[in-house]
């Protein structure tokens, strides 16, 4: 038997119960706006998804499970809600699509495992070929150099001045592919997320120090001048040594690339929480609508006509990806002819132990 | 000290890449030495045992046996048991490394190799075992 509420005046009426998919509302009200009629209709009216059964399409383990419980809820509400309109004579529309929804859910689950699966393995194959392309390239490549080196030495009789030249041309071109190459297997492990860090409480002082020492010849012989400024009492930051080298050298020697005169800065403060490390040059500078692109891999902004300079344009890229795994942010400030900084920040922890990750698990790829 | 020099040393190279035995070859015999090549590791055992030379460096991925195996057999038989052996290999793991120094190995170097400390390297095992 139907349960009547009372309508509002002006021709509306409202109902708290209406949670299946099925319920029947019996509506009374037709004809004259201010008077109820004396015939009775039925409206039927199916809810397609409710707000939980939403969830589903996230996809995700939470989504299913609040979609399941979303599910359920509305199935029991049907069974034994009782809820004030349903009619006997509907079909037990819940059931059917709570029923349906337990399904898809169980398949789309066991579906995305087998997509993790087959992720997992694909990543596999992935690194496999990467170490198997790199053993294939450089063996050549060492070969090549060797050859190189063992005539260029004079093992194989003296040289004259031109064919000690052309030996030294062929050796630099070698040695430079031999660096593009190991640049891009580093892009390649790091995009993969199959970097592996092994971090330690290091002072970062020093490995600045050190990162500038490796620059002094370069940097002297284009007549620039390197200063080195920490802050007193900087902390020890979590990183790894070897990762965060690469970062300071990569950015160094962009530095030491682009610059022609004056001096090239490199600054480490504390800076809440976080230690912050500036490499400043004083280039030419960049643009401001190449700002941001810089960071993107194989990059290389526009130079000047006559004067090239070699690289791969993945240097910033992979510093880019190491500071971010390690929790940190990179930039640049720059103007035209004000010469670049940029800027990479560590978060400063708690002593740790020792920990190594593949960096895949650590990102949670 | 008894002084001794490179010239006449016997060097057994077993690399199955031609090219990279080849350069290995034309670098030490610039040094002095006399080079003789095997590209399986059967045959190096082989070789090994019989023409004794007075070091040996090893590859570690052969076609056959790995270049482990032929370490180990190289140490269990008399004649060759106390040669040096320098591995000179791709696998830059440390765990390759101490797998090889369990193995065997004398010395464990990685491709691409740097000319003069492989000359170093192999001068210095010489000089040890010279000592002895």
């Amino acid at each position: 038997m139907p349960v009547w509420t009372e309508a509002q005046p002006r021709s509306s009426a409202r109902s708290r119960a209406l949670i299946g998919a099925g319920s029947v509302m019996l509506v009374a009200l037709i004809g004259a706006i201010d008077y109820w009629s004396g015939t009775e209709i039925a409206i039927t009216i199916f809810y397609l998804v409710p707000i939980a059964l939403g969830a589903w399409f996230v996809g995700s383990r939470t989504g299913y499970a609040l979609a399941l419980l979303g599910a359920s809820a509305w199935l029991l509400a049907d069974l034994y809600g009782g809820h004030p309109y349903s009619s006997p004579i509907v079909p037990p529309w819940n059931a059917i699509v709570s029923l349906a929804f337990f399904l898809l859910t169980a398949w789309a689950l066991a579906a995305r495992r087998r997509t993790e699966q087959r992720l997992v393995e694909l990543m596999d194959i992935k690194s496999e070929l990467t170490s198997m392309v790199s053993h294939e390239l450089r063996t050549p490549l060492s070969c090549i150099k060797e050859g190189i080196d063992i005539v260029a030495d004079g093992s194989c009789g003296e040289l004259n001045a031109q064919q000690q030249t052309h030996l030294r041309t062929a050796k630099r071109n070698v040695d430079r592919l031999a660096r593009l190459l190991d640049q891009v297997l580093t892009f390649q492990k790091l995009e993969a997320r199959r970097m592996y860090v092994e971090i330690e409480n290091a002072d970062i002082g020093r490995l600045a120090r050190q990162a500038l020492e490796e620059f002094e010849l370069p940097a002297r012989k284009k007549g620039l001048s390197l200063a080195l400024e920490l802050a007193p009492k900087l902390p020890q930051v979590a990183c790894d040594r070897d990762k965060i080298a690469q970062v300071l050298g990569n950015l160094l020697s962009n530095a030491v690339k682009f610059c022609d005169h004056g001096a090239i800065r490199v600054r480490v403060a504390r800076l809440d929480g976080h230690v912050r490390v500036e490499v400043a040059d004083q280039g030419p500078g960049i643009p401001a609508e190449d700002l941001e692109r810089v960071f993107h891999g194989f990059t290389q902004l526009a130079q000047e006509p006559g004067k090239h300079v070699e690289g791969t344009g993945l240097g910033l890229a992979i510093a880019q990806q190491i500071v971010e795994l390690h929790g940190g942010r990179i930039g640049v400030d720059s103007r035209p002819g004000a010469g670049a900084t940029f800027h990479f920040t560590l978060p400063v922890r708690e002593k740790v132990a020792t920990e190594r990750f593949v960096a895949a698990l650590a990102r949670g790829a | 000290m008894v002084s001794h020099s490179n010239k006449g040393r016997r060097i057994l190279v077993v690399e199955d890449e031609p090219d990279v035995a080849g350069l290995l070859k034309a670098r030490l015999e610039s040094s002095g030495y006399v080079v003789e090549i095997e590209h399986e590791g059967r045959k190096a055992v082989e070789h090994a045992e019989v023409l004794r030379p007075d070091l040996v460096i090893l590859d570690l991925m052969l076609p056959d046996i790995d270049g482990y195996a032929v370490s180990e057999h190289l140490r269990r038989v008399y004649h060759s048991c106390m040669v040096p052996i320098l591995m000179l290999t791709a696998k830059s793991r440390a765990t390759d490394k101490l797998y090889g120094f369990g193995a065997g190995a004398d010395a464990y170097m990685t491709k691409p190799y740097d000319a003069a400390e492989l000359l170093g390297t192999v001068e210095k095992l010489l000089r040890d075992a010279g000592l002895d």
